[in-house]
């Protein structure tokens, strides 16, 4: 089930939420919030809801071992197999096919068809944390298995993250309250971010495949190639920040605090801190459990690269199992080894407007690389966008596209900053009002656009 | 920061019952039986179905959230009115518009016509229908250089409407159980040597049999007579060049064709088989007739853009006539509408895909005229015409919804015998579902008055909805069907497809589809097959 779907808005979620408060105490309500978990991941794929509790049980019994063994052999033992025995798991379902296909195409043999859970690589990687974190501190093992499997699987952050980390919301899983702040503030985060997915995200979505569809019929342009990969830009950003806003949302309505997992990543002025801005949680969840386990930059120059290189091929890879996401985490890592071994100095003397700028080009080129994933469109993109091959600078053609949505990438640029922070505080709260009216509105046209995108009339060019 | 005040939480505090209420609504309100919708040419999903196998392969859950958002109230104008709103970012001109929707119907077309996905899906079906049927009907076919002759079609012309004709309803027939066909009649063989080498297992090396069962030869009584039908001579067929592809393709200023849909060999090949089976349920004197009619994003690249192009063409249709036996007749709708297109007539809506009464009017005459019948002009006709809708540059659509020139008795056929009536048109509608009252599920039948003594089906998907008020004069029962997948089933409509025909006693066969549905549409010929073999 996704958040932005009819069931979710219309059943699911208000039948939850109804059942959360009037259910009393802790305990009542964890179990009220399991089960609808349990709902949840299991609408649509309920097969992969008992691979789930498997995987939950094998690590509650690993933990256990870690937790309570003085054996510093058997703690890492288990540590081991409670660390690896998920990320095997998610080798195989999501990475298989893409690194042994190859050598088994070779002696003609193939692997059987795997269907990947939904949300695998989310919480494959909320295991690893609650497991590192007990063998860092025994006072964080979870005795109650469905406790567990509550903050594996709770619903809000299942399917798409943000990536929590089990020492945030320990406590919270046995003592939390709502306030009617917290309830008012959550919904309206959820709406946000509804709308971000729903209005923003998918009509830049829309324009994309406009976009990239006009260039296949009318030949690619310079422009062509930015205004895509501007849009893209767009795209991906909302439907992202827009789902973890909801998530964030969600989980304050029900009394855990989620960290932040987006802070306005255009407006970086460097890569480094783009990276500090998009995805925080898997940023903190490779700086916690990978990076710096490896040395991070404590170490010597060439450690420290290699420390990078890690990271950024793995980031790459875990976005995907296609030779454009490696391609596109190794062009991170470039970069940023750029930006921290030779150009440090050269960049601190850039105006900051200008390292803005740079850091969002450059971010574009990667998008570009992470929207295809087939190599011969992403190189002629790529090419398309420094005009190889006598691109031309724009087609005519391409104008259809860009008077058809003339300002609407524009306003949604511009939601891409911190507009709000331009006025003071006291402004703020008087408009706070006026933000819940404009909130309902978003609200009820994100309902009616959903109820839009299933309808598909037959203008006489669509048949 | 200011904490929330306690208007905003109520307000949010009623998203979360208002969308409950919405939700529980939906529920019960929403129309729970699958349904057509003209508008978007698809099935719109009724409750899904609940069961263990459903539930584990999580088609209820996906089925919930068609459900929800098909039966959404006012689906329709929420997105009228989400488009309009949208609509202010845009700044087309109308060159730009009308570029960007050629270049979309190119992008449609092309996929379209290069679509392989479906291949696999349907290979097996198609030649397990066919296996099923050799093991029901033994062919009797004899090898191809003696084939056995189709059997002479005995002349009966339907009577048409040259005066006022006098209403006298046709009889209802009395429900009678459905049994397995005897064969009574010399059947119709057509045997295929061809071996198409590009996908064994889809070639149609299987021979179609079937043996018709003779309806009563009705009593002609109506004065038109048609032109003598020759006795055939028994028709070898020459199988298709396999590698050989037809299309259908505009034609530019410059000479230069412009492809628009593609249609191999061996689907030509396949869909003749089709036909010939379909000829062999017919009566001896029964004719299949097929039009396959391009939509009106190809015909309307003719007419506005006559820099451009100058006319189109299809090479399908000839290849089709050389495949099929004596009684089918295969109509070559390019040809029919070419001059009315470059001429600039309103024979597609601007509006919608679909083509207008007159441009079916112009197809009826012609196939008509083919069997020597005499035709009414179009303003014969009775029409009540209404403003259809504006489309965003402004240009209006008429619906031209004709009185029927005698009363005219529309029901719905359900298991059989279960009638239902239905006005013959929904004169209150302002869409293309005005047409015949919208299309409907699983079997519609049209009790005309004339005393023709015939009976004729039409085949059709929504382009047969403007098609059918034109044949009525010439018959005294028009039966409907749509056989495109999730349209027609069998336990709905009380009968396979070809006991259907029997228990109607058709007469004649129209099969009317448009490109999307034809020969080229994969998916639809093998539903086709599939239905009519059983």
């Amino acid at each position: 089930m996704v958040f932005s779907s009819l069931t979710f808005l219309t059943l699911f979620l208000p039948i939850t939420i109804g059942l959360y408060f009037l259910m009393p105490g802790i305990r009542g309500k964890n179990t009220v919030l399991l089960l609808a978990s349990v709902l949840f991941y299991a609408w649509g794929e309920p097969v992969f809801v008992f691979a789930l509790i498997g995987l939950t049980v094998l690590i509650w019994i690993c933990s256990r071992f870690v937790a309570k063994s003085e054996s510093v052999l058997v703690r890492r033992l288990a540590l081991t197999v409670a660390v690896f025995a998920p990320m095997a798991v998610l080798a195989y379902v999501k990475y298989a096919g893409f690194l042994l296909s190859p050598v088994l195409n070779a002696f003609s043999l193939s692997l059987p068809d795997v269907v990947m859970p939904l949300g695998i690589s989310f919480f494959t990687f909320q295991i690893v944390t609650y497991a590192v974190d007990v063998y860092r501190d025994r006072s964080l093992y979870q005795k109650n298995p469905l406790d567990l499997l509550l903050y594996i699987s709770c619903f809000p952050q299942l399917v798409a993250g943000p990536i929590v980390r089990y020492q945030d919301v320990a406590a919270q899983m046995l003592e939390r309250t709502t306030t009617m702040d917290d309830f008012t503030a959550g919904m309206k985060r959820f709406a946000c971010g509804l709308g971000k997915k729903v209005i923003l995200a998918n009509i830049c979505g829309k324009i994309v495949s406009e976009v990239i569809a006009n260039q296949a019929s009318y030949g690619m342009s310079v422009f062509g190639g930015w205004y895509m990969a501007f849009l893209y830009s767009l795209q991906i950003y909302f439907d992202f920040s827009g789902y973890s806003d909801m998530a964030i949302g969600m989980g304050r309505i029900f009394g855990f605090r989620y960290a932040e997992n987006f802070n306005y990543p255009y407006m970086s002025q460097g890569i480094s801190e783009f990276w500090r801005r998009w995805h925080i949680s898997l940023g903190t969840f490779f700086r916690e459990y990978l990076y710096i386990p490896l040395g991070g930059n404590r170490v010597s120059v060439p450690r420290h690269v290699f420390n990078l290189l890690v990271v950024w091929g793995l980031t790459g890879l875990w976005h995907g199992a296609n030779i454009n996401f490696v391609v596109w985490g190794l062009y991170y890592f470039v970069l940023i080894a750029l930006e921290r071994f030779v150009f440090k100095k050269a960049l601190a003397k850039v105006p900051p407007f200008l390292r803005i700028v740079m850091t969002y080009v450059l971010v574009l080129v990667g998008w570009v690389i992470f929207y295809f994933t087939d190599t011969a469109e992403l190189l002629r993109y790529l090419g398309s966008l420094i005009g190889l091959g006598g691109v031309p600078l724009f087609t005519s053609e391409l104008w259809m596209v860009v008077n058809q949505y003339s300002w609407f990438p524009l306003l949604a640029f511009a939601a891409a900053f911190p507009l709000k922070n331009a006025l003071r505080q006291d402004v703020l709260d008087r408009l706070q009002p006026v933000g819940t009216v404009w909130l309902t509105l978003v609200f009820v046209l994100s309902i009616l656009l959903i109820v839009g995108q299933s309808y598909n009339p037959f203008i006489y060019f669509r048949f | 920061m200011k904490k929330n005040g306690k208007g905003s939480f109520l307000i949010t505090l009623w998203w979360v019952a208002g969308c409950l209420c919405l939700g529980a609504l939906l529920l019960l309100l929403a129309p729970r039986e699958a349904r057509i919708s003209e508008d978007e040419n698809r099935m719109l999903a009724g409750f899904p179905a609940f069961s263990v196998e459903t539930l584990k392969s999580g088609e209820f859950f996906s089925g919930i959230e068609d459900y929800l958002c098909d039966g959404f109230f006012g689906r329709a104008e929420v997105v009228m009115t989400v488009d309009t709103m949208l609509d202010v970012f845009n700044h087309q001109t109308e060159e730009q518009r009308q570029m960007q929707e050629q270049a979309r119907i190119d992008a449609l077309l092309t996929a379209d016509a290069s679509d392989e996905d479906w291949e696999e899906e349907w290979e097996e079906p198609v030649e397990e229908a066919f296996e099923e049927e050799e093991e029901i009907l033994p062919p009797t076919s004899t090898p191809t250089a003696a084939p056995t002759p189709t059997p002479t079609p005995t002349a009966t012309p339907s009577p048409t409407p040259t005066a006022t004709p006098t209403p006298t309803p046709t009889p209802t027939p009395e429900p009678t159980p459905i049994s397995t066909p005897e064969p009574t009649a010399a059947p119709v063989v057509v045997t295929q040597t061809a071996q198409p080498t590009a996908t064994p297992t889809a070639a149609p090396t299987a021979t179609l049999t079937a043996e018709p069962t003779p309806t009563p030869t009705p009593e002609p009584t109506a004065t038109p007579s048609p032109t003598p039908v020759p006795t055939p001579t028994p028709k070898v067929i020459v199988p298709l060049d396999p590698d050989e592809v037809y299309t259908l393709h505009l034609i530019e200023k410059s000479g230069e064709t412009s492809r628009k849909y593609s249609y191999t060999a061996e689907n030509v090949m396949i869909f003749a088989e089709a036909l010939n089976y379909l000829k062999g349920l017919l009566p001896e004197d029964g004719e299949v007739h097929y039009l396959q009619v391009p939509v009106a994003g190809v015909g309307t690249a003719v007419t506005r853009r006559t820099s451009i192009y100058t006319a189109w063409e299809s090479t399908m249709e000839e290849a089709l006539q050389t495949q099929v036996v004596e009684g089918v007749n295969i109509h070559d709708a390019p040809a029919i509408l070419n001059d009315a297109m470059v001429d600039k007539q309103d024979i597609y809506y601007y509006t919608d895909h679909h083509w207008t009464p007159l441009g079916a009017w112009y197809a009826v005459n012609a196939i008509m005229e083919s069997r020597g019948y005499p035709t009414l002009p179009f303003e014969e006709y009775e029409y009540l015409s209404r403003i259809m809708k504006r489309d965003k540059a402004g240009r209006e659509d008429w619906l031209h919804l004709l009185y029927p020139l005698a009363p005219t008795r529309s029901t719905v056929l359900k298991k059989l015998t279960d009638e239902d009536e239905i006005a013959f048109m929904n004169y209150k509608s302002n869409t293309y579902t005005a047409y015949i009252n919208n299309s409907r599920q699983p079997w519609r039948r049209f009790e005309t008055g004339f005393g023709s003594g015939r009976k004729a089906l039409l085949i059709s998907d929504s382009f047969g909805n403007v098609f059918l008020p034109y044949l009525l004069p010439y018959y005294g029962e028009v039966h409907m069907t749509d056989l495109r997948a999730s349209y027609f089933d069998e336990q709905e409509a009380g009968g396979t497809f070809a006991e259907l025909l029997r228990y109607h006693g058709i007469d004649d066969v129209y099969v009317v589809l448009s490109t999307s549905n034809g020969i080229n549409s994969n998916n639809s010929l093998k539903v086709f097959m599939n239905t009519i073999s059983k």
